[in-house]
């Protein structure tokens, strides 16, 4: 391992001379005409050694000249060739970032120094051509991309991986020089991240000389693994962190409460007041950009910011699409053309304001935001500067800022996230490990490329930094599984039947050392399911014929003729339903399904920890020194209102008179009679983020449905979860601390994992991932007898059944205990033998109401489906008794 | 509400001449014959076709929840109320499934009637199936699989088309009554038809309690009984237990 990351801290002026003058004349000529004030301290970290040939990742913060910072030097280097008559046909830059619409940006972004640098040179046109390959490429472009290739190639992970399958491209790899991979630190966590190394390694493989590798990210907390993330397990990288230009002043962070002191939470009424908030921001802005948490909420701003910011309610036939409004809804379901003309519109001018779930949070250029709004929590203060960093995209100006909170729950989590955002608290990035998932996808991508040997493959991908811990058994069974070779159920075919197939469609053979593709249909699926983006099935919107974006399709399974929901910001009303396409037309007027599917951001777990915390010292402050001091102190410390800080005050009171305020490490166990139901809620607060939470209600779960043989729900959320049980025997002391054990955590939260849903819904993604089952199946031949949950319901258990040890069951449970549960923080909290407090109450606490009945919930199954329906029978018949026969 | 009443072993609830076991299938021990709908073999080859990569399961699934069917009374036919398999245009080793089926059930003297369904009409259906004296319909020159049979009075027919019978034996639907965690298989049963629930785990249930059913099971007259497991509970007229359900 050769890791020497060296750091850089600070700006050297010194440096930015030196780094300007290692550019050659034509284009220092061309970079001094148009950035007079100089490189930001980025570049001039960057080209010296990029132009040296090494390794670089290159951390810098958002709009700070990144992409010139990567290019420059290797354009530099493309024109000196040019001009000692070198420079040839072929391809020698790769340049790959998660997002497509960043790679029409970056494509726009290089025309202009690729013209002005030629023109320096007296040439007419560039000499260096450049080409973007993405999913959006047509295919005519993508023949011309094949026969002629650019010397700048622009794609995303997906359709790099797409073209190494591709025998056509083989030689094209040879001439690599440069690769440079944007958005580090939003890849680097995922398995996108991991397919991209594996890709990566592959094409490096193929190139005449190792191409050096270069990096961006935003600001994020890089070690080791980010490294190795980069450049595979066996190559040196340098590491320059970048501070901010000169003169830039810090970001700023605000934060606002919907809710009055005084005011119970009312959903309502803070919405109300929330567009009223919004409206008044986007008139006094020239662009803003506000994200909400989910693409739902995104899209019922957007509708009503639009009806009431006209002034007047849409009349029934709305505003076509091609009439660009001042407010847009922007995300990944909506289609690729209106997406970039929002984005047109947004950098114009036109559009003042653009409604957001994720898809803005990366570097797409939508020109100079002056504000960006969180409505609801970003989770964690990475997210949270990320997006702030979308605004202020000028030299010299402020990225600005301002979180709305709606409850008092999320005025404190604002105020916290807040709080470390200011102070540059960034938590580190927890780096993707091995996943079999994309494992078995690599296998089939390389296997499309041609005949390959098994010791070459597997060594090939060890390469890749995630995939440095994949052991050879985990590898030969995901070709084992490929090749249709894993053990099925016992008995699947009669005896006479032969040693018929037994799994249906095998993708590769293997023999002798060596595998391939089994036939040309599945090189065909692999080209139409490349990707490993956990995506939910969706359906196809048109428009009067044209496409508008897409629906989940569990959602578009709901619909029916005449429903109307919400689209691109508009009310549209479904016409007719087909196969996968729902056809629509605008409705304007109200929505009648306004909500598809929820989704809250939780914490990280130092955020929880520090909510937590300060929960507690809030309320010893309350107890000692009085509400109006601890409110004038909140109120200084948070940089809140006083207002805003008396919400904060009124709700720890409230829990202090109802029940008591956590402390900042123990544990804190409400129970409280069932509200919906028979039974009782068992509401237990922590000091932990929701992952461990997940682990503890497990267990918990577990413990308790095994003790009373009944079924029950978990809610779980950061800072807590609950469990009801429909059983009134009331716990004693003694029986709570068993729940509490730490003695046989792990096996407990397993078997309370078991007996969920959890892995089931899991093994859907990791499945199509692995090209198991296909997103995108043989046109004509889908089966839809099974059901949208056929793979959860049906599959997950048969493959459960047939291969216990399947590598995709490991994948999944690995997935579950290792990135959707934290058992070793549950462990080690529980282990430090938190103190425990039971109290008895008589309705849910203001705590439990505000941040863990909120959470996600699951049912745990204890009973078999017949004792489960014998009880539905009686409640239900109990009740038909009285109905008129 | 009458409870399963044990007529022929456990489980089994009696409907007029009709027994409904909780496997799916409805006997009629007069006629000895029992009937099923929507068994969707050459389920996991339709998948493979459309190239999922899973499990062999079907065949096996189908034999093992018709051993018990078949003894629980002498039976000496077996009606599939259409959709035998599952592609319209199935594949060898589909054919292959069906040839197994028809082959274990005469080695328990039983033979196989097939009636058409949504699923298996195509022509090319017709052609890929394996013709026998257990199957007689694929020898029937053009007609291929019948559309309906008479049993005891009863018109039998899949259902995805109106049918003609004064009363009538159905699939087609794939019936459940859904509660938070499972789905457990349901009949329908009124004084002139029955619906049958798919036989089939591979189906996906139309939800009597929520879901959109067809307008005119709201019938007071028509009662769901449901099983998970080895017995059958009668849950009462469908449309007040619609009410019941969607009122909590």
């Amino acid at each position: 391992m050769f890791h020497d990351g060296v750091r850089y801290p600070a700006e050297n002026p010194a440096r930015d001379l030196g780094a300007v003058a290692l550019l050659s004349q034509p284009v220092r000529g061309w970079f001094d005409a148009t950035f007079p004030e100089g490189p930001t301290p980025g570049q001039a970290l960057a080209w010296p050694p990029i132009a040296a040939g090494e390794n670089v990742l290159l951390i810098a913060p958002t709009g700070t000249g990144k992409t010139l910072a990567a290019f420059l030097a290797v354009l530099d280097r493309l024109f000196r060739e040019r001009d000692t008559g070198t420079l040839g046909a072929g391809l020698r830059c790769v340049y790959v970032s998660p997002l497509r619409s960043l790679n029409y940006d970056i494509e726009r972004n290089l025309a202009a120094p690729l013209e002005g640098i030629a023109r320096r040179m007296d040439l007419g046109v560039s000499p260096i051509r450049v080409g973007v390959r993405t999913g959006d490429t047509s295919a005519y472009e993508r023949r011309k991309l094949r026969d002629n290739p650019p010397h700048v190639l622009i794609t995303t992970p997906e359709s790099l991986s797409l073209l190494l399958s591709h025998e056509a491209w083989r030689n094209h790899w040879r001439s690599v020089e440069h690769l440079i991979i944007d958005e580090v630190h939003a890849l680097a966590p995922t398995k996108r991240g991991a397919d991209l190394a594996v890709s990566l390694e592959r094409l490096a493989a193929q190139s005449c000389r190792d191409p050096c590798r270069v990096g961006l990210s935003a600001t994020c907390r890089a070690d080791e693994s980010i490294e190795r993330f980069l450049v595979g397990t066996s190559r040196r990288c340098r590491v320059l962190e970048a501070p901010l230009p000169p003169g830039t002043p810090p970001s700023e962070f605000a934060v606002e409460s919907l809710i009055g002191p005084g005011e119970a939470p009312h959903r309502g009424l803070s919405y109300r007041r929330l567009l009223r908030r919004l409206r008044r921001i986007i008139g006094r802005h020239r662009t803003t950009v506000v994200f909400a948490n989910t693409r739902a909420f995104a899209e019922k701003i957007t509708h009503d910011l639009r009806t009431s910011l006209v002034g007047c309610p849409p009349s029934t036939d709305a505003s076509p699409p091609e009439q660009q409004p001042i407010v847009a809804a922007h995300h990944s379901a909506l289609d690729a053309r209106r997406r970039r003309t929002i984005e047109s519109g947004l950098k114009s001018g036109e559009v003042r304001a653009v409604v957001t779930s994720t898809s803005l949070e990366l570097g797409v250029d939508i020109g100079t935001a002056d504000l960006t709004v969180q409505v609801g929590l970003p989770g964690g203060v990475s997210r949270c500067v990320q997006r702030v960093g979308r605004s202020g995209h000028r030299r010299g100006a402020a990225s600005r800022g301002l979180l709305l909170a709606a409850t008092p729950a999320e005025l404190i989590g604002a105020a916290i996230t807040a709080r470390a955002a200011r102070a540059a608290r960034i938590e580190p990035l927890r780096p993707i490990s091995v996943a079999l998932d994309v494992v078995c996808q690599q296998i089939v991508g390389m296997a499309c490329a041609g005949e390959q040997s098994v010791e070459d493959s597997f060594d090939l991908m060890r390469q890749a930094g995630p995939m440095a811990g994949l052991s050879r058994a985990d590898f030969d069974a995901c070709l084992a599984f490929l090749a249709g070779d894993l053990a099925a159920p016992a008995g699947a075919f009669e005896p006479d039947s032969g040693p018929g197939p037994r799994w249906t469609a095998p993708r590769i053979w293997r023999r002798g050392g060596r595998f391939g593709i089994r036939n040309g249909r599945v090189a065909r699926w692999f080209r139409s399911n490349v990707g490993t983006i956990a995506a939910e099935e969706s359906a196809r919107v048109l428009e009067d014929g044209v496409a508008v974006g897409t629906l989940e399709a569990l959602y578009a399974e709901r619909l029916a003729t005449g429903d109307r929901f919400v689209l691109d910001g508009r009310a549209l009303e479904v016409r007719r339903l087909d196969a996968g396409t729902v056809h629509a037309t605008a409705a304007g007027g109200e929505p009648s399904l306004p909500r598809w599917t929820s989704d809250r951001q939780s914490l990280s777990s130092e955020l929880a920890g520090e909510l937590a915390a300060f929960r507690s010292e809030a309320a010893r402050s309350l107890a000692e020194e009085g509400a109006a001091t601890t409110r004038d102190r909140l109120a200084a410390d948070l940089d809140l209102t006083h207002s805003a800080a008396a919400v904060i005050v009124e709700l720890l009171e409230a829990q202090e008179r109802r029940s008591e305020v956590p402390s900042a490490h123990g544990l804190l166990l409400e129970v409280s009679p069932n509200p919906d139901g028979p039974g009782l809620v068992y509401s237990f607060h922590a000091p932990l983020h929701r992952a461990a939470c997940e682990a503890l209600a497990r267990a918990v779960g577990a413990r308790l449905g095994c003790r009373f043989g009944r079924n029950l729900t978990l809610a779980v959320a950061d800072l807590g979860w609950s469990v009801r049980l429909p059983e009134d025997d009331v716990l004693d002391d003694d029986d709570i601390r068993r729940l509490l054990d730490v003695d046989h955590l792990a096996d407990d939260v397993l078997e309370g994992v078991d007996r969920g849903e959890l892995l089931a819904r899991r093994f859907r993604h990791v499945a199509a991932t692995a090209l198991m089952v296909l997103r995108n199946p043989e046109p004509g031949r889908r089966v839809r007898v099974g059901g949208l949950n056929w793979v959860s319901t049906r599959l997950f258990p048969l493959v459960r059944a047939a291969c216990p040890d399947h590598p995709l069951l490991r994948q999944t449970r690995h997935e579950v205990l290792g990135d959707l549960l934290d058992v070793p923080a549950a462990e080690r909290w529980l282990a430090s033998r938190p103190p425990i407090r039971i109290r008895s109450l008589a309705g849910l606490s203001p705590f439990a109401a505000a941040w863990i009945e909120p959470g996600s919930s699951d049912a745990l199954q204890f009973e078999s489906a017949g004792d489960a329906l014998r009880r539905l029978h009686a409640r239900l018949t109990a009740g038909a008794r009285g109905a008129p026969r | 509400m009458s409870r399963a009443r044990a007529t022929s072993g456990p489980g089994v609830f009696a409907f007029g001449t009709w027994l409904f076991t909780p496997e799916g299938a409805a006997i009629h021990p007069g006629e000895r014959t029992a009937v099923v709908a929507d068994v969707h073999l050459g389920y996991e080859w339709a998948r493979g076709a459309a190239g999922d990569c899973v499990p062999a399961h079907s065949l096996e699934e189908t034999m093992a929840r018709l051993a018990p069917v078949l003894a629980r009374a002498r039976i000496a036919r077996l009606i599939v109320a259409g959709d035998l398999v599952e592609s319209s245009r199935p594949c060898a080793r589909t054919a292959a499934d069906v040839r197994r089926l028809i082959d274990w059930l005469r080695s328990r003297g039983v033979t196989l009637l097939a009636l058409e369904g949504n699923h298996d009409r195509g022509h090319v259906a017709r052609a890929r199936l394996p013709s026998s004296d257990a199957f007689p319909f694929a020898t029937t020159e053009g007609s291929g699989l019948p559309a309906s049979c008479t049993v005891d009075g009863w018109t039998i027919a899949h259902g995805h088309r109106p049918i003609v019978g004064d009363r009538t034996v159905s699939g087609h639907f794939h019936p459940v009554l859904r509660a938070e965690s499972f789905a457990a298989l349901c009949f329908l049963a009124g004084p002139d038809r029955i619906v049958l629930p798919a036989f089939s785990a591979n189906a996906a249930g139309c939800d009597v309690l929520a879901g959109p059913i067809p307008a005119d099971w709201l019938d007071e007259s028509l009662r769901c009984i449901a099983g998970a497991g080895s017995e059958l509970l009668d849950f009462g007229p469908l449309p007040a237990l619609r009410r019941v359900s969607q009122a909590r």
